[in-house]
């Protein structure tokens, strides 16, 4: 008799507890780095960035700790799934493939991806004829490689780089005769480090939405919705208050 | 039959994975890493019984460097070898207007580079050890019926050698098979590049990594039946009375 | 009057290995179809006198004269050297060696072990020389294992399979090093009577053994060595049957 109240008092419990949605007091934040200036290391060895400050905001807002993983572009996804950390916030666009994963925020910044090129570059507008036989640099995974490869994928080599580090590092080298980044990223890194090294070529592009996506998002574990609204209303508060556009100029100073 | 090739085309055209296209990655994959790896393997060879040789040799000044070549490239990872060929080298000022970046700017000659050094190192401790394991009576021989010293290297000692060698090179063969993983990493599309792409583009670790395992494992099982084959015709003069 | 050289001369031969001086002045002169045996206890250096002959130690001092050639020697830091290695080479070409381990080559058959000298240091043509070969091994008693390996042969055949690979380059004289003291006594037999046929023949032949029956009945010399010196040298029933130093006597005497 004992034991079959224990017992049932046990699974009572656990049943309890799995209808409430997990509550966190401290969320654990998956990012790749570096990706400047949206995430990257200070000489110290830092992170900082507009995802890290962002994000390390909303979490004031709402009330809880916050940590920072450093993971791959490769398994970031993946390293969410398997809950080895809470969230996803590191440049990544809300598109239907990742939705089938993950569950996002609102989009918190929503930036175009531009091609970057040698400043002597001949190429003007990227298209499948001045791109042909050409070497095009993507980060392997990102909505650029995916494009990239479609769009151009038979007339031009596509390399593909497991960090944008390597990226940047293979441009200066002269492998590459183009990227396609996030053009914050790509301003950050090449334009203005490089004082007239490297420019942009034809428009910025944030269209079709099947590659593009809406805005960047940070990413949870579907069952985590209560956790994404909390950050939802975070971000809208931020924005009211103007925490959002100081962070914002601080990064981007002209917007876009 | 006909049921599993409509199971076999209902399979390609709908999952979103195992689609043309990437097959066609991984059929690109496969050659790319199969080129590798065999011309790797067939310079490194090529090189390593020279180096053999001279390391074997009395003389310091021919044995020294070749030990510290060995040393080097045994005693480093070979991701860091690839690096510092395909990335590092671009640091060396001017190198782009050298003929040197006709063959650095693309990554498959520098990854080339780099696993042949690295395989050739491995294969000429091998080779060395066989070539020291050489019965001393049977060099006495040959000494005695008046060979000089590079017949005797030729018809007995480097023939000797290269069948004590075989089983430890056949693990030298699948090692650089496996080690040709790393070529992604310079953005070669080689197998484990193809199962990369797949992985990053669909979020489907097991789909990619498990099939190409798969191919790897078969391409190893050939390695393995190539070898107890050699060994098969070449050890036979160890096998006793029949 | 033109003499018909000696098939070999060695004269004052001296060896030492560090401080240990192993052959202190020896001399010997083997005429065609003699058949000397060199007995003594180890250490004595009867093994190192016979290895000086076809120069796989080398001489520190004194002469070597095969058939009328004298090997040319030269002082270099290390000590004395042969002053032409393709000289050695001929000479050696000359004098096969029987060694107590057999040394037949372990990778070949024994076929290819017989006629892997004829073929690639005289030049033979590969279907004389195999040929010549069938005829040795049939002499020896091999016939029927020509394709065989010598790990799948018994000691005595191995052996009797290395005396037909020295007859097989015609040589002018043969050196035989312990030939049966690897044998299981079974075995000694066969190769005793291969080599008793030899001399026979009238084949010149030096012999290191301590095969007291070979040396009394097939011999022409006998030479006692103790500690690097002729101690007693001369026919077999001399120096065998009638020892006159003390120490023959006693290595002569059965030892139980």
């Amino acid at each position: 008799m004992k034991k079959l109240l224990t017992v049932s008092l046990l699974s009572a419990a656990v049943l309890a507890g799995t209808a409430q949605a997990r509550d966190y007091d401290t969320v654990r934040f998956g990012v790749d780095v570096p990706y400047e200036p949206m995430e990257y290391r200070l000489p110290n060895g830092d992170l900082t960035g507009f995802d890290i400050e962002l994000g390390n905001a909303l979490c004031d807002e709402i009330g809880i700790d916050c940590t920072w993983t450093v993971q791959g572009w490769d398994g970031i996804i993946p390293g969410l799934l398997a809950r080895k950390y809470d969230a996803i916030m590191s440049s990544m666009t809300i598109n239907d493939q990742r939705r089938k994963q993950v569950l996002f925020s609102d989009p918190y910044f929503t930036p175009p991806s531009a091609w970057f090129a040698p400043a002597d570059s001949k190429i003007t507008v990227p298209s499948k004829q001045t791109l042909e036989g050409k070497t095009i640099g993507v980060q392997r995974g990102t909505l650029q490689d995916n494009y990239a490869t479609d769009m151009f994928g038979d007339v031009a080599d596509i390399n593909r780089y497991s960090t944008a580090d390597d990226m940047v590092l293979d441009m200066d080298a002269g492998r590459l005769d183009i990227v396609f980044l996030d053009f914050p990223v790509g301003k950050s890194t090449l334009l203005d480090s490089n004082d007239g090294d490297y420019k942009i070529v034809g428009k910025m592009i944030s269209e079709p939405k099947k590659y593009f996506g809406d805005g960047f998002g940070i990413a949870f574990r579907k069952r985590d919705k209560e956790l994404a609204e909390k950050f939802d209303a975070a971000l809208d508060t931020l924005k009211e208050n103007g925490t959002y556009d100081k962070l914002y100029k601080k990064y981007f100073e002209t917007k876009q | 039959m006909e049921q599993l090739n409509a199971w076999f085309t209902r399979l390609l055209a709908d999952n979103e994975i195992f689609t043309a296209q990437t097959i066609g990655y991984y059929a690109h994959g496969l050659a790319n890493t199969a080129q590798l790896v065999l011309l790797s393997l067939l310079i490194g060879l090529m090189l390593a019984v020279p180096l053999a040789i001279g390391r074997s040799s009395s003389r310091p000044w021919v044995k020294w460097p070749i030990f510290l070549y060995t040393y080097v490239f045994r005693g480093t990872p070979l991701l860091i070898q690839l690096y510092i060929i395909y990335y590092g080298v671009v640091f060396v000022d001017g190198i782009q207007d050298t003929w040197l970046w006709l063959i650095l700017e693309k990554p498959f000659y520098p990854a080339l580079i780099a696993f042949t050094l690295n395989t050739a190192a491995y294969t000429t401790e091998i080779f060395r050890g066989a070539i020291k394991a050489t019965p001393k009576g049977e060099i006495e021989a040959a000494r005695a019926y008046g060979m000089s010293q590079a017949k005797m290297l030729r018809r007995i000692v480097l023939p000797s050698a290269f069948r004590r060698a075989l089983p430890a090179y056949g693990n030298e063969v699948i090692f650089m098979l496996h080690a040709s993983a790393i070529a992604s990493v310079v953005t070669i599309m080689d197998l484990t590049g193809a199962a990369r792409f797949v992985y990053a583009r669909f979020y489907a670790p097991f789909d990619a990594f498990l099939f190409v395992a798969a191919i790897y494992l078969c391409l190893t099982f050939g390695i393995l039946y190539l070898f107890r084959y050699l060994e098969k015709r070449l050890l036979a003069h160890l096998k006793p009375q029949t | 009057m033109a003499e018909t050289p000696l098939p070999l001369e060695v004269r004052n031969l001296k060896k030492r290995f560090g401080d240990n001086e192993v052959l202190k002045g020896l001399s010997l002169e083997a005429r065609q179809g003699d058949v000397i045996s060199l007995i003594g206890a180890s250490g004595s250096g009867k093994s190192t006198f016979l290895r000086c002959m076809n120069l796989l130690e080398l001489p520190d001092e004194g002469d070597l004269i095969v058939h009328g050639e004298s090997i040319r020697f030269k002082q270099t830091r290390r000590g004395r050297e042969p002053a032409d290695w393709k000289q050695v080479e001929r000479i050696r070409a000359k004098l096969s060696m029987v060694f107590q381990s057999f040394n037949l080559w372990a990778h070949m058959t024994l076929l290819e072990n017989v006629i892997e000298a004829p073929v690639h240091v005289l030049g033979k043509p590969k279907k004389e020389a195999v040929d010549h070969a069938r005829s040795l091994l049939e002499r020896v008693g091999l016939a029927e294992r020509a394709d065989y390996y010598p790990a799948q042969l018994s000691g005595g055949q191995q052996q009797r399979g290395a005396i037909a690979r020295a007859l097989a380059m015609e040589p002018e004289v043969m050196l035989f090093d312990e030939p049966t003291s690897a044998l299981d006594p079974e075995l000694v037999g066969d190769v005793l009577k291969v080599m008793r046929d030899l001399a026979d023949e009238g084949r010149t032949m030096i012999v290191v053994t301590h095969e007291m029956g070979f040396a009394r009945d097939v011999s022409s010399q006998v030479i006692y060595l103790h500690q690097g010196q002729v101690e007693e040298a001369g026919p077999p029933d001399q120096v065998l049957g009638n020892p006159r130093s003390e120490r023959l006597k006693q290595f002569l005497a059965p030892k139980f």
